[in-house]
């Protein structure tokens, strides 16, 4: 069935309709909440609390792209859970640090020594993205993690174009200060760098 | 004058490196970013150490979803019911009954609101309507009942009543002034309770459903 279908029938309240475009949409929302939050249980209740936002609010969605409109969605209810997890003083750093973020394995051949270093970096790039500020970090993710384009990012933020470009800039350096700070870390081909 | 100018160009080119990146520049801007790279060095720099920032970020796996996300007919039902929208009056109401009971109370407390001491369906106490003098007869002998007040005095057969008699509280149109605050404060704490009671009831079961 083709997307403009099951939003024409979810707007009319089919349920299973709209299950469809979850189960189409649920990695790329669920990435999205994982990254901004940095805690599995608490991307995961974003990305709930994100799905039923959107069932509730398909009467105003007014066309355009379903893929921004969620990932719209989604960054505000994971604002919200930052907002939650500021006011109760609950959730430290540290709680949100938890997903490996493990990268990817290069090739088989990797020693132990590499896997760990690997490992840590990848937690490391999390720390760094946790750090950086929201709308540096929505940028970043939407662009250099799910590849989105500047147009669809200006779209899911609610953002100018210059405005996505500037946070991209600014979020891009921030990040690279903060993983320079470790360079031992960085894989040799990025060690050095100034 | 020179350096000025080459910080100048660095600055416009660095804030440019992002773009193009991307390849999001036009072929003009394109020139002067690469013309630049060639003769400075710190922006090279500044250009891999960005693109290395950026190549670790197409790194990162895209996590496949840990369960399905998919919505039940019965979660969008207890979404409208506990949905932080439909719910928003919730909190105000609940302080501005809390406040309207605190100043009810302090009302009372100063005696400020006549209050209404017949609550308990019981009777009043009340003033005599005029003054009742003992006069004697011009026949002489026997005592009749005078009333003194307002109304011209009339003689009555009958003996008027004790001054501090007892009459049924629908009787006396004073009482009908009298607040019950009583009842009031009563009613208004029980809403105040319910209300809390409410709000604390809905944060759970937002919580129980956010988790769901």
């Amino acid at each position: 069935m083709e997307e403009q279908e099951l939003i024409s029938r979810s707007r009319a309240g089919d349920v299973e309709a709209f299950n469809l475009l979850v189960e189409q949409y649920q990695r790329l929302v669920y990435n999205l909440a994982l990254r901004m939050l940095g805690n599995t249980e608490t991307a995961e209740d974003a990305t709930q609390d994100a799905f039923l936002s959107a069932y509730r609010a398909m009467g105003k969605f007014r066309g355009g792209s379903f893929k921004a409109w969620i990932l719209r969605i989604t960054a505000n209810s994971c604002h919200d859970k930052m907002r939650m997890a500021r006011r109760a003083r609950v959730t430290s750093l540290d709680t949100l640090l938890e997903v490996s973020g493990e990268l990817p394995l290069e090739n088989n051949a990797e020693s132990p020594e590499d896997y760990v270093l690997r490992r840590e970096l990848g937690r490391f790039l999390n720390e760094g993205l946790v750090r950086l500020p929201e709308d540096q970090r929505l940028a970043l993710i939407l662009c250099d993690i799910q590849g989105l384009s500047y147009e669809e990012i200006c779209q899911a933020t609610g953002s100018s174009l210059g405005t996505v470009k500037s946070r991209l800039n600014r979020g891009r350096a921030r990040l690279r200060d903060f993983l320079l700070q470790r360079r031992e870390l960085l894989p040799a081909e990025f060690r050095q760098h100034k | 004058m020179f350096l000025g100018g080459r910080k100048t160009r660095c600055h416009k080119v660095r804030g440019m490196l992002s773009e193009y990146i991307d390849n999001r520049l036009d072929s003009e801007d394109r020139g002067v970013v690469e013309r630049h790279l060639e003769i400075c060095e710190a922006c090279l720099n500044e250009l891999e150490s960005l693109q290395m920032t950026v190549q670790l970020l197409n790194q990162v796996p895209f996590m496949p979803a840990p369960r399905s996300f998919a919505i039940r007919e019965v979660d969008t039902g207890r979404a409208s019911i506990f949905d932080p929208q439909s719910l928003r009056w919730l909190r105000p109401a609940t302080a501005f009954a809390t406040v309207a009971l605190v100043l009810l109370l302090m009302l009372d407390f100063f005696q400020v609101i006549p209050h209404d001491v017949g609550t308990g369906g019981g009777e009043v106490l009340v003033e005599p309507p005029a003054q009742i003098m003992l006069s004697p007869t011009p026949e002489g002998g026997a005592y009749t009942t005078e009333l003194r007040g307002d109304e011209p005095a009339e003689a009555i057969s009958e003996p008027a009543p004790a001054p501090a008699e007892k009459a049924p509280t629908e009787d006396v149109s004073s009482s009908a002034a009298g607040w019950p605050l009583r009842q009031i404060e009563i009613a208004m704490g029980v809403l105040v309770l319910a209300l809390v009671a409410l709000m604390f009831f809905v944060r759970r079961q937002r919580r129980r459903w956010s988790r769901l």
